[in-house]
C-alpha cells in the first residue's frame, strides 16, 4: 500500500481533490454525501458506540454467521423488535424467515468463496429489519444494518422475496468497509454495480447456476404481475428489465456512449451502474462455468485492493480488474483477455 | 437561486416536490407533485410556508449514511418557472408533511 492510499483511507481524511470534484460537478447535498462516505469507517463505530449490553454479539465461530432479524411493525424506527436470532427456528413470518435465510446464504457465499467472515471479515453481526414502514417500496443499507420494506403489493412484492436483493444490501456493507466508494457519480455507480455483481453471484452460488443458466436479473420476483417487467435491472441487457406505464422504461445504459448525465439519484448511480454490470456479465460469460470462480474473484480482488480510490471512475476500476486478472491467472491469459475485452466492449477502455 | 433561508411563499409561486433514489430507482416513481399557490387560500399558504420552514431546518442535517437511501427534493419556482429555492432531504429526515404533499397534494395538510 502506498503512503497516499494509506492516507486516503484513514477515517475522516478527505483528499482535497475529491471534494473539489464533487463541488464542481455536484450540489451541496452530494458534497455532504461525499463527506459521509469518506467518514464511512465512523459508521462502523456505531457497533462499539452502542452499549455492549444493548449491542447484539458478533459471531465468535469463524465462518458461522450471527444473524439478528428485527420487525419494525410497519413503523420507520430502527432496529425494531428482535424476532429471530441465530439458531432459532422459523417464525412463520415469511419476511422474517426470508431475511434470515438469505443473509445466511450471503454469509456462506463470502465465506466459502473468499474466506471472508461477514461484512468486516471478523464475524460482524448481521442485522436485518423487515416490515419497515407502510407499503414501503425500498430496501437499503444504513451504515450499520439492512432494512427491507414490504412493498405496496400493487407494484412491488416484499423486498426480502429475492435473494439477490438481500445480498445486494449486505454487499453495500462490504463495499463501505473495504472501498468506501463515494456514493455519487461514477464511483457511486460502481458502488451500485458491485452490489449488483455480488448480489447476483450470491444467487448463482446458492442455486448452483452456471453462467448460461443464470438469469442475470436483479430483483427478479420483486415486481408484481401487474407490472410489465421481469426485474429491476438486467446485467446482460441493461435497459430491458421493464417497460411499464406506471414505472416507466428501464433507463440503464450498457455502453459509455449512452452514459446518463443527471443530478438526480446522486448522479444516476442506479442508472449508469448498467455499464459496469454489463462488463461483468460479458467477462463472466466469456469465461463460462461458474461466474464466482474466475470473474467474481477478479472483481473481488479489485474491490479489496488497497489502491482502489474512493472516487474511482469506471476506467480506473477496469484497469484494476485487468491487472488482477493478469496477476492471478497469468498475464496475457484467457481471463485477462476476457476482462479486458469486456471493458472495451462497453466503451470504458479503448 | 437562493442558497440560504426559505423565501416567503409568493401568491403566484409553484412548489415542486419529488422523490428519487432507492434500490428501486425507477423513472415512474420519480414523479413530481406541483402545487400552484394561486389555487391556495391565505390559510393554506401559511400552512405550506410552515412546512417549508421545517424543510429548511432539516436541510442542514448530515447526509444519511449507507446506500439505496431515498431523497426528497423540494423546489420553489417563481411564476416564470425559475427555481428560487431548492432543498434535498434524505427520506429519514423528511417531514411527514412533505411526504404527504408528494403523495396527496394539499389534502395532506388539511386536518
Amino acid at each position: 500500500m502506498t503512503a497516499f492510499s494509506e492516507a486516503s483511507r484513514s477515517p475522516g481524511f478527505m483528499p482535497p481533490h475529491v471534494l473539489e470534484r464533487i463541488v464542481s460537478h455536484g450540489n451541496t447535498r452530494l458534497q455532504q454525501c461525499a463527506r459521509t462516505t469518506l467518514q464511512a469507517d465512523a459508521q462502523f463505530r456505531l457497533r462499539s458506540a452502542v452499549p455492549a449490553a444493548a449491542r447484539p454479539a458478533d459471531s465468535h465461530r469463524p465462518g458461522e454467521p450471527a444473524r439478528y432479524i428485527y420487525d419494525a411493525n410497519q413503523q420507520q424506527l430502527l432496529p425494531g423488535d428482535l424476532v429471530r436470532r441465530e439458531d432459532e427456528p422459523e417464525t412463520g413470518d415469511t419476511a422474517v424467515d426470508e431475511a434470515y435465510q438469505w443473509l445466511g446464504a450471503t454469509h456462506r457465499f463470502y465465506w466459502q468463496v473468499f474466506r471472508r467472515d461477514s461484512i468486516d471479515g471478523e464475524g460482524m453481526a448481521l442485522l436485518g429489519t423487515v416490515h419497515y414502514g407502510e407499503a414501503y417500496d425500498n430496501a437499503f443499507w444504513n451504515g450499520a444494518q439492512m432494512v427491507f420494506g414490504d412493498g405496496d403489493g400493487e407494484l412491488f412484492e416484499r423486498f426480502t422475496a429475492a435473494l439477490d436483493v438481500v445480498a445486494h444490501e449486505l454487499t453495500h456493507g462490504v463495499i463501505e468497509r473495504d472501498a468506501g466508494l463515494i456514493y455519487a457519480d461514477q464511483s457511486g455507480a460502481l458502488n451500485e454495480s458491485l452490489a449488483d455483481v455480488f448480489g447476483t453471484l450470491v444467487k448463482q452460488h446458492h442455486f448452483e447456476q452456471r453462467v448460461d443458466e443464470a438469469d442475470w436479473l436483479i430483483g427478479e420476483g420483486l415486481l408484481t404481475a401487474r407490472v410489465n417487467g421481469r426485474a429491476l435491472r438486467s446485467m446482460a441487457e441493461p435497459g430491458t428489465a421493464y417497460d411499464d406505464p406506471v414505472l416507466g422504461r428501464d433507463p440503464q445504459p450498457g455502453h459509455m456512449d449512452d452514459f446518463a448525465r443527471t443530478s438526480s439519484d446522486n448522479g444516476g448511480v442506479h442508472i449508469n451502474s448498467g455499464i459496469p454490470n454489463r462488463a461483468f456479465y460479458l467477462a463472466a460469460t466469456r469465461l463460462e462455468g461458474y461466474a464466482w470462480e474466475q470473474a467474481g474473484v477478479v472483481w473481488y480482488d479489485a474491490l479489496t485492493d488497497d489502491s482502489l480510490q474512493r472516487d474511482t471512475d469506471f476506467a480506473a476500476f477496469a484497469r484494476l480488474t485487468i491487472a488482477h486478472a493478469g496477476e492471478r491467472y497469468g498475464r496475457g491469459g484467457e481471463v485477462e483477455r476476457a476482462v479486458a475485452s469486456a471493458w472495451r466492449d462497453v466503451g470504458v477502455t479503448a | 437561486m437562493s442558497s440560504s433561508g426559505c423565501p416567503p411563499l409568493a401568491p403566484d409561486a409553484v412548489l415542486a416536490v419529488s422523490r428519487d433514489g432507492g434500490f428501486a430507482a425507477m423513472p415512474g416513481l420519480n414523479r413530481e407533485r406541483r402545487i400552484d399557490c394561486r389555487t391556495l387560500s391565505p390559510a393554506q399558504r401559511q400552512r405550506l410556508q410552515a412546512v417549508l420552514a421545517e424543510v429548511e431546518r432539516q436541510s442542514g442535517q448530515e447526509c444519511a449514511p449507507g446506500a439505496d437511501r431515498r431523497v426528497f427534493r423540494v423546489v420553489l419556482l417563481s411564476a416564470a418557472g425559475q427555481p428560487d429555492w431548492e432543498r434535498e432531504l434524505d427520506e429519514s429526515l423528511t417531514p411527514k408533511q412533505v411526504i404527504g404533499l408528494w403523495k396527496l397534494g394539499m389534502a395532506a395538510l388539511e386536518s
